[in-house]
């Protein structure tokens, strides 16, 4: 009787234990936008990153501390300003638009603690320029970072498919008193095989 | 009835089954009690109660084996047993009447939580304003999406759960022409840009990540313990290589905390792979049109937490709109919305959407007890009192 009444148990048991787990579902969805990286991690990978590097040329002013190319960036500088403070520039290049001029431009608002505005009003704080190699897009903003005030000079041009991002960012009075030299700086931007 | 029927029905019936049940019950709830301070609320209830076993692993190994019976094995055997007993000894009697309601009630109470173990389902809405969304987020659940996006107006998705990245298995699907193998998978995990990692981080000292594709590359992945906080939540990360007919066609590191998906081309096709909070479309959209968060004048005591949304049907045959806010839930399409949190400074509103269409069974049940109590209760009195007066 015993082994009669295990075995039944048993048999419940199983019964009970056959139930259906996670399992690989499909569906459709109507087109959604995807979200885009932003710029920093879009790119594929670091060699692709870095393939076409030193397509332009710069001079910088010569205080200006020449960091040279690394990881992302295809060049950097360090802006000293009084004391110890200090500005940074980076020049950066994306394939493609790299999720578009509103998007990057409120990205960069964002790291100044501004809130994001909308593209129209993006495209109306864009001062366009002219260069002698191309046509160079112009923005400044100034926030906070960390309760210091903080401005970013940025110039935004494109170039055989790829878009380049030149950020001066750092203490609201260094980049204020270096803007001139930025804005020079990047009029010196050239490609090599022009 | 032959032997083995008998035997069935004799087994199931069996006044001792019920206790033995009862009291692996009790054992139950008390080692459950014990386990909550290692694993938390969700935890005790996935692992003791919404479970057929409770589970250990041999020490070392990843091979479960069975310690306990679970509360869907005690809970279903009782409800068999309840059940079986009720059948083989049933009296039609208005002396009895009150059992049955009784028992019924308690049939309906082990049924109803079962079932709400089974269809009740907790996602998150996690709006921004002016933003709308056609999906809510698990709580607690991830999965691989691989997203077909080459129709210009349709995307097709493919889901797998997380636990396949659990049990390693190699993975294919009819809509998916290419294989998906787990190559590394850390249920909890932090990751950070190799080129910006905090000072004093080691990156030769972090887990290998052998992806090629993406953003994987320029990665560091640090594990970190399973949580069973109620309040954290987990955030995993694997390292998954898709294999076509043509061999490899690349390895991808993907975690919810990337915040986009990575797309790819595959034969043509664009694709996209993400491991993200597992989604469940709607078939309505839900829009914030706006989010307020009142303080008491001049201090900072939160007065008002509420969210103003419209409710859309995806067929366009229904439009409406409706303010969220405390003790105040949204109720549509059999989804209740509850405000969960907000954060009024980044102009977000998560919002708790529930589903449980199996919500008025505890209310069934009590009420079924109740009445059986009530009966069996004043049906004595009234006979106790007619012995009283006869005598």
């Amino acid at each position: 009787m015993p082994a009669k009444t295990a075995t039944i148990a048993l048999i419940a048991l199983f019964t009970f234990t056959a139930c259906s787990r996670d399992e690989v579902i499909t569906y459709r969805v109507p087109k959604e936008e995807s979200l885009v990286m932003p710029p920093e991690l879009a790119a594929e990978s670091p060699a692709l990153a870095t393939e076409g590097a030193a397509t332009f040329t710069w001079r910088a002013p010569s205080h200006w501390l020449d960091q040279g190319p690394s990881g992302m960036r295809r060049g950097s500088f360090q802006v000293p300003g009084d004391g110890d403070a200090t500005a940074d520039l980076s020049i950066i290049a994306f394939p493609g638009d790299a999720g578009g001029m509103a998007a990057n431009i409120n990205r960069w608002r964002g790291q100044v603690g501004l809130a994001s505005v909308s593209p129209e009003e993006v495209q109306a704080g864009i001062e366009h320029t002219d260069t002698d190699y191309m046509h160079v897009d112009l923005v400044t903003m100034t926030g906070q970072l960390g309760g210091v005030p903080t401005r970013i000079d940025g110039a935004i041009f494109n170039n055989a498919g790829e878009s380049w991002f030149i950020k001066f960012m750092g203490p609201a009075e260094i980049v204020a008193a270096e803007s001139d030299n930025f804005r020079a700086f990047v009029k010196t931007v050239a490609p090599v095989n022009r | 009835m032959n032997d083995l029927t008998k035997a069935f029905v004799q087994f199931f019936s069996s006044l001792r089954l019920t206790v033995v049940l009862l009291a692996l019950s009790m054992v139950l709830v008390f080692v459950a009690t014990l386990a909550q301070v290692e694993i938390g609320i969700y935890g005790v209830q996935e692992k003791f109660f919404r479970s057929f076993f409770v589970l250990a692993k041999f020490p070392g190994t990843d091979i479960p084996f069975p310690i306990m019976p679970g509360g869907y094995l005690v809970g279903g055997f009782l409800m068999i047993n309840l059940v079986s007993a009720h059948l083989t000894r049933f009296k039609l009697s208005w002396s009895k009447v009150g059992i049955h309601l009784t028992h019924i009630g308690l049939m309906v109470l082990l049924l109803g939580e079962f079932v709400i173990g089974i269809v009740q389902e907790d996602f998150s809405l996690r709006l921004q304003e002016q933003q709308t969304l056609a999906y809510s987020e698990s709580f607690r659940r991830n999965e691989i999406a691989l997203v077909n996006k080459t129709d210009a107006l349709e995307d097709e998705v493919i889901s797998i759960p997380e636990s396949f990245l659990t049990k390693r298995t190699p993975v294919q699907h009819g809509s998916m022409p290419f294989q998906v193998i787990t190559r590394a998978y850390y249920p909890n995990a932090n990751i950070g840009l190799l080129s910006s990692l905090p000072e004093g981080i080691d990156a030769t000292a972090m887990a290998p990540n052998f992806s090629t594709r993406g953003i994987g590359p320029r990665l560091g992945i640090s594990p970190l313990p399973y949580t069973y906080n109620d309040q954290e939540r987990n955030l995993p990360t694997a390292i998954v290589e898709l294999l076509g007919t043509r061999g490899s066609v690349g390895t991808w590191l993907v975690s919810p905390m990337l915040v986009a998906p990575q797309p790819f081309e595959y034969e043509g096709e664009s694709w996209e792979i993400a491991f993200r909070f597992e989604r469940e479309y709607k078939p309505f959209s839900v829009e914030l049109i706006e989010l307020r968060h009142d303080e008491y004048a001049g201090s900072n005591i939160p007065k008002n937490f509420s969210s103003l949304v419209t409710v859309r049907a995806i067929d366009g045959s229904e439009e409406r709109e409706s303010l969220i806010y405390m003790n105040h839930p949204l109720r549509y399409h059999g989804f209740t919305f509850y405000q969960y949190q907000m954060d009024s400074a980044n102009g977000f509103s998560v919002l708790q959407v529930v589903r449980n269409p199996a919500r008025w069974l505890p209310y069934v049940a009590c009420i079924l007890i109740t009445l059986g109590l009530l009966w069996q209760f004043t049906y004595h009195l009234g006979r106790f009192a007619q012995r009283r007066k006869a005598n």
